[in-house]
């Protein structure tokens, strides 16, 4: 159904003639974000450019009952930020840097600012973002608030909620507030770690202040090569075990290596069963002293090579492999659809199998890269949308590897979100009082339900109405 | 049972009473019956809650290195069971060894002299168990070391004082235990000799003179001795060459341990206020304080002060003239004591935490089961 005129009417007033999309060609843009599995048509999309801004056309919205979802850069892979017939509210013109504080280390930006730009301003004070997940090239700072994101390097740095100190926020009725602001740590109940992972169901944050984290004076990276999956995975833990805490500690397997090499030669062996990505950072003398506990670890469990990164340049080799792993995968299969489950570290051998098993059971091909050190899997299922039932394979084995990772204690997402991709499967992880908890929360601060319906909790879930949802058979996708 | 203190409540005891649960299922039939009773619980209500019977450890996944415990349990006995297993929880307050996690977490006693490197609490959480004001159990996060799936919504409880519901059970993950530590003492007249050492250490440790070698770092000043105690992973010799121009009277001492050291109390201290500045402001409010006779506790690097009671009359106009100053600076100022000094002017909330905490408490708990939320976290 088409949005009523006024309400276009009213957006233009407020952001502009040229800044409300509602050209049929140009909405088709905004029909998925990351997760091309699963797409909804807007019926505009609206650009502001301030917080006052967002907020009146956040007013307008809400006055009109029309829903609205804010996006970023559309890197998302849970369908977080998708509207079906609702007001996308994009944020790429909020993309100011409004100040780098090197002394007291933080940042003040728009949600717009991407997550590389940020980095590149600031690591001339010998600062850095901390969270840097795969897409940081395009994925923007707001999106990473919204989701929470991580990265390679939060195994010693931890993810996005760590490092947000305060944010200016428009809620669902239009109010304006901020929460926090540049002091290193927070006392008293904390907000605006709260909203940080809510996925924009409670409020869209308009201007963030983040912690800068000195850049390492020195980072050393290695390369461990595995005849099996499960050398790697044991390396992981012996490597914590020995009491060492490297920075990053990632897994490749040798589906994925293939298409790497494939497509960019970043030094990889193409006869391995998996890689182990490892970084090390900090204290020079300390360093060299974790670097050969990394190393025995490794032998130890089966590496048959282990080698050092001798220049910058071939760090960055084996770095580009990996940043690079997933969209290689398109150099070997039309389509893919990226999962994101976690286990704990110890279960992290038996899920890899599982997911081998249960693609097989599929008869689809599945490759993984792995944050090893934090449990979080990443299966890339590889499907031909072309094929009958191609896509509908590929999430049904999606969701077996999820169910399999919540049977051994894990969770839904340790990156990505529950968006619209999980929502279903929210209640296999939660009870109904965890679930109703959080739901009192949603609906007490997004009463209407018009800001970003649809995600993260099963559609329709309203504060007491989980006890009567369905369970949904394996497979249902809705 | 001891008098007065309740457990399965056939009478409801006098207000003030603790209420002690011995299972967790008591706690749930504690606020079912306050909540008929219209009685509101917790350390703001009619009855605080002492949950040092439930303190079970339920769960210590070493090679997952996670921990699950019962709050009743104290962060020291947490910690020294980690460590057992050369594993390290970096959370610390000075005299901890008497406090339950549920204290801890909700009464808002997570900084600490390793905040700065570490974080608080909240940032070590993976999940947290709590109950409502109908008496469930509910829990956000999971115990794994990276999770989004849901809210999180544990840092709204955590300093939250009960307010919205007690805290039963916390998931945490851990780190590797840092070994082989350097531990430095400098004791010096002035606090700015003193920042000087721990600038110095900055600037020296890294290329680009922006480092962070501090795992933990405290200045005191106690009996008017300035002290500053700082641990490190770098070696014995790089700490003793930090800072070398502006050592000048100042006494050193640098040591080894094998295991990080924890924060120590200072002996009765009991600070009236905490007071929260940008890192780049804190070497001048300590010159302030520096002509004031009190004692204090500071984290440079956090940014934080906790300042201890002042006696002298003419102190004591320059050190509410300071936290005036402080707060138009846009810093804050939060009493720790009932009574304590603070310039707010009425419905003034700056950082806005109040008047959605207050939302927040309006929305998961309508009746006041829960005693109000405390007034001077912000």
């Amino acid at each position: 159904m088409p949005l009523p005129r006024q309400l276009i009417k009213q957006l233009q007033r407020i952001v502009g003639r040229r800044q409300v999309d509602t050209d049929f060609a140009e909405l088709l843009v905004y029909e998925s974000d990351g997760l091309t599995l699963r797409t909804a048509r807007p019926g505009c999309v609206v650009y502001p450019s301030s917080t006052e801004e967002c907020a009146r056309v956040v007013k307008a919205c809400h006055g009109a009952g029309v829903p609205y979802v804010p996006r970023g850069a559309g890197t998302g892979l849970s369908g977080g930020a998708i509207s079906d017939g609702g007001v996308i509210i994009q944020l790429s013109r909020m993309s100011k840097l409004l100040g780098i504080h090197p002394d007291d280390r933080y940042a003040i930006v728009q949600p717009g600012v991407v997550n590389n730009y940020l980095n590149l301003q600031a690591r001339p004070h010998g600062l850095e973002f901390a969270p840097d997940p795969s897409s940081q090239a395009a994925c923007t700072i707001g999106g990473n608030l919204a989701e929470n994101a991580g990265g390679p390097h939060t195994l010693k740095y931890g993810v996005t909620s760590n490092h947000i100190l305060g944010q200016t926020v428009v809620f669902a009725d239009g109010e304006i507030a901020t929460f926090g602001g540049p002091f290193p740590v927070r006392t008293g109940p904390d907000f605006s770690t709260f909203l940080t992972g809510t996925e924009g169901t409670i409020a869209i944050s308009t201007e963030i202040t983040v912690r800068l984290v000195p850049t390492a004076a020195t980072a050393t990276t290695m390369l461990a090569v595995y005849p099996s999956v499960s050398g790697a995975t044991d390396s992981v833990s012996a490597i914590l075990a020995a009491g060492v805490l490297p920075t990053a500690m990632e897994l490749i397997d040798n589906l994925c290596i293939q298409a790497v090499e494939g497509h960019l030669k970043a030094g990889f062996p193409t006869d391995a069963a998996a890689v182990l990505l490892i970084e090390l950072d900090g204290e020079e003398q300390l360093m060299k002293r974790d670097a050969e506990a990394v190393a025995r670890a490794c032998k130890a469990n089966g590496a048959t090579d282990f080698h050092t990164a001798q220049t910058e340049d071939e760090r960055q080799s084996l770095w580009r492999g990996r940043k690079h792993a997933v969209g290689s995968l398109g150099k070997i299969t039309p389509a893919f659809y990226t999962n994101d489950g976690v286990v704990p570290r110890s279960k992290l051998t038996a899920i890899l199998q599982v997911s081998y098993k249960v693609a097989q059971g599929h008869g689809i091909r599945v490759a993984h890269v792995c944050h090893a050190g934090d449990g979080n899997i990443h299966p890339l299922i590889l499907y031909d949308p072309d094929e009958s039932q191609g896509p509908e394979r590929a999430m049904a084995c999606s969701e077996d590897i999820l169910l399999a990772c919540l049977e051994m204690g894990g969770s839904l997402t340790g990156e990505h979100g529950i968006g619209a991709e999980k929502r279903n499967l929210l209640p296999r992880m939660f009870t109904e009082d965890d679930l109703g908890h959080m739901l009192r929360l949603r609906d007490g601060l997004n009463r209407e339900g018009l800001l970003n319906p649809g995600k993260i909790f099963p559609t329709g879930a309203k504060c007491g109405e989980l006890r009567n949802q369905p369970v949904f058979p394996s497979g249902t996708w809705i | 049972m001891s008098p007065g203190v309740s457990e399965t409540f056939p009478e409801w005891p006098e207000p003030g009473v603790p209420l002690r649960p011995k299972e967790r299922s008591n706690v749930g039939e504690l606020i079912r019956q306050a909540r008929t009773r219209r009685v509101p619980v917790g350390s703001t209500g009619s009855h605080p809650w002492d949950l040092s019977r439930l303190n079970k450890t339920i769960a210590f996944d070493t090679p997952d290195m996670l921990l699950t415990v019962e709050t009743g349990q104290t962060l020291a006995a947490a910690k020294d069971m980690v460590e057992a297993e050369r594993l390290w929880l970096p959370l610390d307050m000075p005299g901890d060894s008497y406090l339950s996690l549920a204290e801890y977490l909700t009464q808002d006693h997570s900084l600490s002299w390793l905040s700065s490197r570490y974080g608080a609490a909240r940032d070590w959480i993976t999940r947290l168990t709590a109950v409502d004001d109908e008496g469930r159990e509910v829990a956000c996060g999971a115990k794994v070391v990276k999770n989004v799936a849901g809210y999180q919504w544990a840092p709204l409880y955590i300093g939250a004082g009960d307010a919205l519901g007690p805290i039963v059970e916390v998931s945490f993950r851990l780190l590797p235990l840092p070994t082989s530590i350097s531990c430095g003492q400098w004791e010096g007249k002035s606090p700015s000799s003193l920042m000087g050492i721990w600038r110095q250490g900055c600037q020296d440790s890294h290329p680009t003179g922006r480092g962070d070698p501090w795992e933990a770092i405290r200045l005191t000043r106690h009996s008017s001795q300035w002290r500053m105690e700082g641990i490190t992973r770098f070696p014995p010799d790089a700490v003793a060459n930090w800072g070398r121009p502006v050592r000048d009277q100042i006494q050193e001492a640098i040591t080894t341990a094998a295991t990080p050291p924890r924060e120590t109390a200072i002996p009765d201290f009991k600070p009236v206020h905490r007071i929260q500045v940008l890192p780049t402001q804190i070497a001048g409010l300590l010159d302030t304080l520096a002509a004031c006779q009190l004692d204090l506790s500071c984290y440079p690097a956090s940014g934080i002060i906790h300042a201890g009671p002042i006696h002298d009359d003419q102190d004591k106009q320059t050190y509410t003239a300071m936290l005036d100053m402080v707060i138009a600076k846009g810093g804050r100022v939060q009493p720790l004591r009932a009574g304590a000094h603070v310039n707010r002017q009425p419905g003034r909330d700056p950082s806005g935490e109040r008047t959605i905490m207050t939302r927040v408490k309006s929305i998961l708990d309508p009746e006041g089961v829960f005693g109000p939320l405390p007034e001077n976290r912000w």
